[in-house]
């Protein structure tokens, strides 16, 4: 009896061996019912684009390919010498790979990089614009910049035989018969209809958290075991998902982190506070006059109702965290030069650095070696290689 | 004349029961939310069930039992948890129909956010709050 038991117990296990495999193997998939709630609001991806309805060249063939001369095109700074591209470089996830920007002269800030930007309410660091073609039109002016001007822009517009046939073929009037400050208002609607494009591909992460809705064992198992460990500190214990919620992992909304707020001795950089002041200011925004949207309902969007807090003071708006192992270094003002760098920052926050009137969740993590290799493990699932695929339409 | 005298007792005796029970009947439907306080009860839409994370929404704000000449007089939500409320300034209008309308609202996170309302007559105010779990 026995004899005959064995071959058959044996049998069992043998057959039982690839199901305890399985078990193992997904010990990582194993969340909690909020951890899954949140790995869910970080999809689907992509998204589905919106047309802006403040830019009436939003979605426009033509303009995009026109956006996407422009956008190289040395022509629209002051000394001839800089384009957008000069610090939104495609190879770098548009950004530059610097610290700060350099234009004519060195910004206080890092290049952010320019992908997955039709869901945004609010655009730059600071929001200092509520849509895409005034944010696009900041940098044309700015003296640190490309330091040009309204009238600048309009006599490239008009002069240069091959921009005026562009700008009329995607106008429909002639740069010569309109007045400066349309032909910047159109050059950033037309620049913003082609960044409008641009979106970061499907990811592992994206692939993990389908799989995990679906419950797609071979997709679960192509995950990297830290990166579900990462994925839980994330969503769970490091909260960070509270902030870089949703599929474009931000809030879009704006938090002092203990990131320190002078852009150089004795000079504070006010984030928000300044952003906030620069746009109510702003000729370039959805109430504005050069915005193409029904004004009743512009004045119905979130920015027609933004508060001026105490709080806004050395804030900055949450980035997104798709591509983000390509778009180092980090942080407003490039401080952080890699994602273990940004991991530290969380784990051992200085709360003397933190306002006094702001985001009381945050705590220093506290994490062990494993658990912030296994944070930045998770980062790298957001990005999807080669980079340069930032897919444009 | 005895039965004449109990139906005119039991008359009186419903029309002030009627007049002095709160009138839940009229907001307590599933559509929204009660926000009750010692002096007044609201009802609000949508429920929080039909919130979402940062995307905005109007609240519709209805006085069900209150004193004569309640008025609802400002709304706001926080996040105890956090420190902070909300990153907008919601604009209240007193509609038509008596309903007041909040517009402007977005909650920017998920988890415990608290729904302030304050009201006031003549004679009295009140701060009422409602707890509401915003999900991811």
């Amino acid at each position: 009896m026995i004899c005959r038991a064995a071959p058959i117990a044996l049998l069992i296990c043998i057959a039982s061996l690839p199901f305890f495999e399985g078990i193992t193997a997904h010990a990582n998939d194993r969340f909690t019912a909020e951890e899954r709630s949140m790995i869910r609001a970080h999809g689907p991806w992509p998204l589905k684009p919106s047309p802006d309805p403040s830019n009436r060249f939003s979605g426009n063939q033509t303009a995009i390919a026109f956006g996407k001369e422009l956008f190289e095109d040395p022509r629209l700074s002051r000394d001839g010498n800089l384009s957008c591209a000069s610090c939104h470089v495609p190879e770098l996830g548009f950004t530059d790979g610097l610290k700060r920007s350099t234009g004519i002269g060195e910004v206080d800030r890092n290049a952010p990089a320019i992908a997955n930007l039709t869901s945004l309410r609010w655009f730059g660091w600071d929001g200092r614009s509520d849509t895409l073609w005034g944010q696009s039109i900041h940098p044309i002016l700015n003296d640190l910049e490309m330091a040009a001007t309204a009238a600048d822009i309009a006599a490239q517009m008009a002069d240069q035989e091959d921009l005026a046939a562009r700008y009329e073929q995607t106008t429909k009037i002639n740069p010569a018969d309109e007045p400066s400050e349309t032909i910047l208002v159109n050059t950033g609607k037309i620049l913003a209809a082609y960044q409008e494009t641009l979106r970061t591909p499907r990811t592992r992460f994206d692939d993990y958290r389908d799989a995990l809705i679906s419950g797609d064992i071979v997709g679960l198992a192509a995950y990297p075991d830290a990166a579900k460990r990462g994925l839980k500190i994330f969503t769970g214990k490091g909260k960070c998902s509270i902030c870089h919620f949703g599929p474009l992992f931000t809030n879009g909304e704006f938090h002092s982190i203990g990131i320190k707020h002078f852009a150089e001795a004795g000079r504070v950089d006010t984030g928000r506070y300044g952003g906030l002041k620069a746009f109510r200011t702003s000729k370039f925004n959805r109430l504005g006059p050069n915005s193409d949207e029904d004004q009743a309902r512009a004045a119905k969007a979130p920015s027609a109702y933004v508060a001026f807090l105490h709080s806004n003071w050395g804030a900055y708006r949450v980035p997104s965290l798709r591509n983000v192992a390509a778009t180092a270094p980090y942080m407003h003002d490039g401080s952080l030069a890699t994602l273990e760098d940004v991991v530290d920052h969380y784990s051992d926050m200085n709360m003397d650095r933190l306002h006094s009137d702001g985001e009381t969740l945050l705590r220093p993590l506290d994490l062990s070696a494993r658990e912030r290799a296994d944070l930045v493990a998770f980062l790298h699932t957001l990005t999807a290689a080669p980079v340069a695929h930032a897919a444009g339409d | 004349m005895t039965g004449n005298i109990t139906s005119a007792i039991c008359f009186v005796a419903t029309t002030i029961c009627l007049a002095s029970a709160p009138a839940l009947a009229d907001c307590g439907d599933a559509s929204g939310f009660l926000i009750k306080g010692d002096t007044a009860v609201l009802h609000l839409t949508p429920p929080p069930a039909a919130l979402k994370v940062g995307e905005p929404f109007a609240l519709a704000l209805e006085i069900c039992d209150a004193p004569t000449g309640m008025e609802v007089i400002r709304l706001d939500a926080r996040m105890p948890a956090h420190g902070h409320g909300m990153n907008y300034v919601p604009e209240l209008s007193h509609m038509d129909d008596g309903r007041y309308l909040a517009e402007g609202m977005l909650l920017h996170m998920p988890g415990e956010w608290e729904f302030v309302v304050d009201v006031r007559s003549p004679d009295q105010s009140e701060r009422l709050t409602a707890a509401v779990d915003l999900k991811p």
